[in-house]
This record gives C-alpha cells, structure tokens and sequence, in this order.
C-alpha cells in the first residue's frame, strides 16, 4: 500500500511540524531535539502543577501530542511508529516541564514503554524531581494475563489525572487517582484489518468476513478470529465482554475509540448498538465515537469502560485545551420531533381524466420497456442504472394513476412530483420531481399545461445546473417544450426531443450529471441516457390518438 | 339475486353494434362533423374485443376500467375521451362488494350510471340539450330510476337519440355549423342508442 510520505525515516518529526502548524494553539511546541528527542510541551504548564506526562509509540495520533494542554497532559513523548521513545527522550520530556510539584508518567503497559519511561523516572529522580509512573493494562482481550496491554483505557487517565493536576493536587493524590482509573479501565478492540505500517510491506492477515476480537494498537493479532455477521452482533459482543471484566458500578463512561481507518458512519451504528443494548443501559457518559488512540489505518474500533464515581465524573466532564479530546457527553435517547404534515402527499383526492391518465399510462409504459437499453447506454458513461431509476419510478407511478387528482391538471402534477420524490432515487428523481412541482404551482396558476411545463422545466435547469449543450435530458426537454409551448403539437415536440438527443452523442464533454466525470473518448457516439428517455417518452406520446 | 354479468358476451354483443353501423355512424358525422366517428368508435371496440379473454376474467368494475383504458388509448378525438371517462367512472362507482361478483344491485347501477353521464358532461363541458351523446345519456339515467327492463332503456335511448335531429347544435364539432345542424341526428347519441340496444339484446324482455 502507498502512503503520503516523503520517508519513512522522517515522517515522525515532519508529521509533528504539520500538527503544530495547525493546531492553531501558540502555547505548544516541540523541544529542539529532532531527530531523536520528539517531546511536544505545553508551554504554559506551570511549576507549582502535577505535570502528567504520556507517551509511546508514534501511529496512534492523536495519542499522544493531541492531548497536551490546559487540562490534561503537560508533554507527550513520541517515539518512532510503534517504537518506545527512548530514555533520553522521556527524560527531555519530563525535565522540560517538571517543576516543585512533580510529574505523573502515564504509560502504556509494553516492555519497552515501561523501561524507558521507568529508567527516565529514575534517572529524573536522581536529579531531585519528584516523579510517579502509573502503568496503564486495561486490555481484557486474555483475561488471566498477568501483562495486559495498554490500550485507549489510557484516555481516561489523561483526562483524570490531568484534571486534578491542573486543579492543583499534590502528586500522590494525582497519582492516587489516575491508579485507581488504570485498576478499574477495561478495553477491547476488534477490527476488519490489521495496519500497513509507512514503509513497510504489510500483508493483511485478517480473512474475509471475519473480525479479529481482542487485538492490540500495533497489528499484533487479536485472541478469536470471528465471523462477522452484523453491527449488532460486534456491538453485542463487546457489551458483553466489557460488562463481564467491569467493576459493578451504579454508572459507567463508554470510550468508543476509531482505530484509524473506520468510517464515521460504521462508528455512528455501533455507537447506536452499544447504548441501545440492554444491557448497557448503565453507560451514563460517553466519549467519542472519535479517532483517539488508532492503529494507523486499522479499520477496528475499540471500547472501553470506566466504572463512575463522582471524583471521575467531575474531572470527566470539565472542559479542556486540547482539541482532540471530544468532550465528555452525557447519553441521550435520540431525540425525535413531529415533522411537518407538508412533507406526506397532501394531495387532493382522486378524479378522473381520462386522456391524462392514458397519457401517463403510456409515459410510463415507454421508460418501463426501455428499461435495459437505457441501463446499457447508462453503463457505457455513467453507473448503468438510469433505465433502473427511470423504470422503477415508472412503475410506481403507473400503479398510482387511479389515486391521484387528475381532473385538475396542477393538482395532478404536485400529485405526480411527490410520487416520484417518495419512489426514485437519485438525482433525475429528484429533478423531474421539481419539474413537476414547479409545474403543478404554475398550472393552478392558470397556465396552459404547456407553458405549465415548461416553467417546471426551467426550474428545474435552475436547480439542477444544466443548460442545452450540457449532454444531458436538457437537450431533449428544452426543444420539445419549446414546440409545445408553440402549439405546435406533440408529433413536432417528439421530433424535437429526438434531434436533440441524438445531438448528445456527438457533445465531446458532459457538463451536469455523472457524465461529467467522464472523458470526451468514452463519451464519443453514446447518446445521453437521460435525453433518450425523454425522446421515448415524447415519442411514445406523440404515437397516441389525437385528443 | 340479479343475475350475474356476462362480460364476455357484452363485450361481443357492444362491439357488434358498432362494427355493423360503421357506415351509418360516419354518413351521421359526415353531414355535422368530420365523418370519422364510426371509424373512431370501431377501433376503440376493436381495442377492447382484442383483450375479450382479459377481461371477461375480471370483476365488471375492473373490466369497465380497463375497456375505458383501452377505449382512450386507442381513440382520439373527443369521442374517444368522453366514453371512455363514462366507462371507467362507470366501473370506478361499481367498485363494490357485490360489483366484485358481477352481481348488479340495480339501485348501485343506477347511482353509478348517474355520476359517470355527470363526468361525461363534466368532462365535455356540456348539458342536456346540446345535441351530443349527453342528450342519450341522460334520459338512460332519469330512465333507470323508473325502469329496469333494458328492452324499456333501449327505447327510450332510440327515442331520445331521435330528439337529437331538431337540435341545433352547440358543443362539439357540429357547433361549428351552426343552426345547419339542425335535422341531423347527433352521431355520438346514435352510438349510445347503438349500444343501449346492444345491451338490451343480452337480457331480453322482461
């Protein structure tokens, strides 16, 4: 897999330059140590605080450097991807913001965090600092280790241990506490992949339709291979597993941590699962669903659980400097509020017009039997599935006839614009259904159903953006309503819609629609599906009885 | 219990009456209008004879809506439009339970028949006296609720078709000739007459 880096060797220290060009807060910065010594410090931190100091391995961002601030950490220690930074790192780190009141060591539970972080502590107390380390194993992927790994559990200690410090706790009540979160933290994380680390030829192991349960931030695999079925499944499993390791508590905080490449949207559904499943009712907070401690680009997610008292919840809650800390929110049921009556088809009751409905009857039968020529010109310049879209619609609106309010000609067309809003997707749904909405306003204007269509018409190149010559249904509605409007009847109108659509296989560049992404060579000789659906059905029209 | 509607046979008993007055249809429009009514209304019935096996199977309120689909698709003009909104309102109002088992409930005929000859009238924008198929269809209507023997309809649609000869004429296509109009017997209301008996036909005297 390619990765948007110059070399693997720098992109640690150029990927910390980028963060705080842009982190838009002047009180970061780095110490001068690069290559080796990578520390991001908060500037401001002051002597007579706790310091509460992280770090680890770099391709968890925004773990750590996204933590430092008022509130939470005084410096992050980076090390190189998924390496421990080294003594002499930790050490800069740790004398660069440690003053009377000591510092916290926050560290993840891996050999070679804790005896860098751990010789840092020592050598920093040889100098005269006051120094505590708190390990952090929250993993509870192999429940009777005894070195469970550090997972996104951590984040609570950040938050925790930060606020105190900032309140001005002594370090052994600081410590104290941010103990006491690493006892009671549980995590577990399951993911679809494992990562491609920059630089490196990574396979992934994961197999297809399976979930790894239980892995680690670094790839390492994780304790069950599963089948994924659902969401709901995932989020079931993981309610379980942490209910199962948790401390019983009145109240809990759920972490729902992005392992790096998971959509928003996967983490939204999940998010949904967790907090609806029964026996999760007891998750009072949440934090996230945000990318917090990642693997790279793990398409994963992992949760965690802390047990609440009112010490946690207090420094939880409050407000802090880092902007990748999400906030601590309060669980809420989905909130739903009536929608307007408007929306829901207030159309006039049925009537009868006879020609009307024999007229749509046919409109729909002509898009309903070009269904495949249409999807296949559609496949040559677009996704292949506008004859789909243009049938379907057809379909429902073709059963609907004897429901909607024919005898009024306006009444009909707003009847016919909701029809096709309710039933067809995408774009042409959306844009006839204008048509016909702005066309049914005018025609209980008094306008001659004609000129009533073509006001829809405009409306909707006004909304749509397309304009003749743009290689879209435009080319053949425009010159068909023009004839209409001139009275010149439906046979010239049909003749029209098919000049013009045939004219769009010879447009070199499509300037609306989907088509626009395509190049002038793929377009060459194919006519517009849209513009073809609109000349079918002005020509099938056109071949009715005259009325 | 009425007998049930043999949809088969009425479809072949109607189109019969058109397709052997074709000629006398269109010398009646010739004289007032543009001499394509026969025409028009043969194909409109050819329309509905080609799906006879269709729509025998379907209940007559169904039937009738389709036989009007079929009518409008296949005939222009004004003609085509106004039976076919008298046939498919006609089957709309008969849209009930006993509709559905072809069964007539005179009194729903009689309903059904009033309200489809006022969507005819609607649709056309005319009235009674006018000289249009509405001067048939109307006293078949005002009939109903007196009569129920078809043979009884039939003649009275055969005597106001004939009433239509001294009208002048003031909608449709005759309009334009104004009082030249004037001793023709509308065309539309012959076709009405030509399908009452039709109807007449199938059930016989009582």
């Amino acid at each position: 897999m390619a990765h948007f880096i110059n070399t693997k060797e720098t992109l640690v220290t150029e990927a910390i330059d980028g963060f705080l060009r842009t982190s838009g807060n002047p009180d970061l910065a780095r110490l001068d140590g690069y290559p080796q010594i990578k520390v991001i410090v908060n500037t401001t931190h002051a002597a007579n605080r706790v310091a509460v100091i992280s770090g680890g391995g770099s391709g968890h961002e925004p773990s750590h450097a996204g933590f430092v601030g008022r509130g939470m950490l005084a410096a992050a220690v980076c090390g190189e991807v998924f390496a421990s930074p080294s003594v002499d790192a930790v050490l800069a780190g740790i004398l660069a913001v440690t003053g009377k009141a000591g510092c916290l060591l926050i560290v993840k539970n891996y050999t070679g965090d804790r005896l860098n972080f751990g010789l840092a502590a020592e050598k920093a107390r040889g100098l005269g600092l006051k120094v505590e380390m708190v390990v952090v194993g929250d993993d509870i992927a192999l429940p009777d280790i005894n070195q469970p790994r550090g997972l996104a559990g951590t984040l609570f200690l950040h938050k925790i241990a930060g606020y105190y410090a900032m309140k001005g706790a002594k370090l052994n009540k600081v410590a104290d506490i941010a103990r006491a979160v690493a006892n009671s933290a549980v995590s577990i994380g399951i993911a679809l992949s494992s990562v491609s680390i920059p630089g490196v030829e990574t396979e992934d192991r994961v197999p297809k339709g399976k979930a790894e349960l239980g892995l680690g931030i670094h790839g390492e695999p994780g304790v069950d291979v599963i089948a994924l079925e659902n969401a709901a499944q995932t989020a079931a499993i993981l309610v379980e597993k942490l209910f199962q390791s948790t401390k019983p508590a009145h109240n809990y905080v759920l972490l729902l941590n992005n392992l790096g490449a998971t959509t928003a949207l996967e983490m939204n559904v999940i998010a949904d699962e967790i907090l609806k499943n029964p026996k999760a009712k007891k998750i009072k907070l949440v934090v996230g669903p945000s990318a917090l401690m990642t693997a790279l680009d793990m398409h994963g997610l992992s949760a965690s659980l802390l047990p609440l008292n009112d010490e946690f919840e207090v420094a939880l809650m409050a407000p802090v400097g880092p902007g990748a800390w999400p906030g601590t929110k309060v669980v809420a049921k989905p909130n739903v509020v009536k929608m307007s009556k408007d929306i829901k088809s207030v159309s006039a009751k049925a009537s009868e017009n006879v020609v009307f409905a024999a007229m749509l009857e046919t409109a729909c039968d002509a898009l309903i039997a070009a269904e495949a020529e249409l999807n296949m010109l559609d496949s040559k310049i677009g996704d292949g599935d506008t004859g789909s879209t243009m049938a379907g619609a057809a379909r429902n609106l073709k059963s609907a006839i004897r429901t909607l309010p024919l005898a009024r000609t306006g009444d009909a067309f707003a009847a016919i614009s909701n029809t096709l809003t309710a039933t067809m997707g995408g774009s042409s749904g959306v844009l006839l259904a204008i048509l016909f909405a702005a066309a049914g306003v005018a025609a209980n204007e008094k306008h001659p159903t004609a000129n009533a269509l073509q006001t829809g018409f405009n409306k909707m190149k006004q909304y749509g953006g397309a304009n003749l010559g743009d290689r879209t249904m435009v080319d053949a509605l425009e010159p068909a309503f023009e004839a209409l409007v001139a009275g010149k009847g439906l046979a010239f109108a049909a003749k029209a819609a098919r000049k013009g659509a045939s004219a769009t296989a010879k447009m070199k560049s499509a300037k609306a629609g989907r088509a626009a992404y395509v190049s002038a060579n793929n377009l060459n000789g194919i006519i517009d599906p849209g513009a073809e659906a609109a000349a079918r059905v002005l020509e099938a029209l056109a071949a009715m009885p005259r009325f | 219990m009425e007998k049930p509607i043999d949809i088969k046979a009425l479809i072949v008993a109607t189109h019969a009456a058109i397709a052997n007055h074709v000629d006398e249809l269109t010398s009646l429009d010739a004289a007032i209008g543009d001499g394509d009514h026969g025409v028009n209304m043969k194909r409109g019935f050819d329309a509905i004879l080609a799906d006879v096996d269709t729509l025998a199977l379907m209940p007559l309120s169904d039937a009738l809506l389709a036989a009007g689909t079929r009518m409008v698709m296949s005939v222009g003009g004004a003609s085509g439009p106004l039976f076919s909104t008298f046939l498919v309102v006609l089957g709309r109002e008969l849209n009930t339970e006993n509709a559905r088992h072809s069964l007539l409930d005179e009194q729903r005929m009689t309903n059904a028949f009033a309200v489809a000859v006022d969507a005819v009238a609607q649709r056309g924008k005319a009235r009674e006296g006018e000289k249009t198929l509405l001067d048939v269809l109307f006293p078949i209507s005002q009939a109903l609720n007196l009569t129920r023997n078809c043979a009884d309809l039939a003649s009275t649609a055969r005597q106001a078709a004939c009433a239509t000869i001294p009208l002048k004429a003031t909608k449709g296509r005759a309009a334009y000739l104004g009082s030249r109009s004037i001793g023709h017997m509308d065309p539309g209301a012959r076709s009405v007459s030509l399908l009452m008996d039709a109807v007449a036909s199938l059930t016989g005297p009582k």
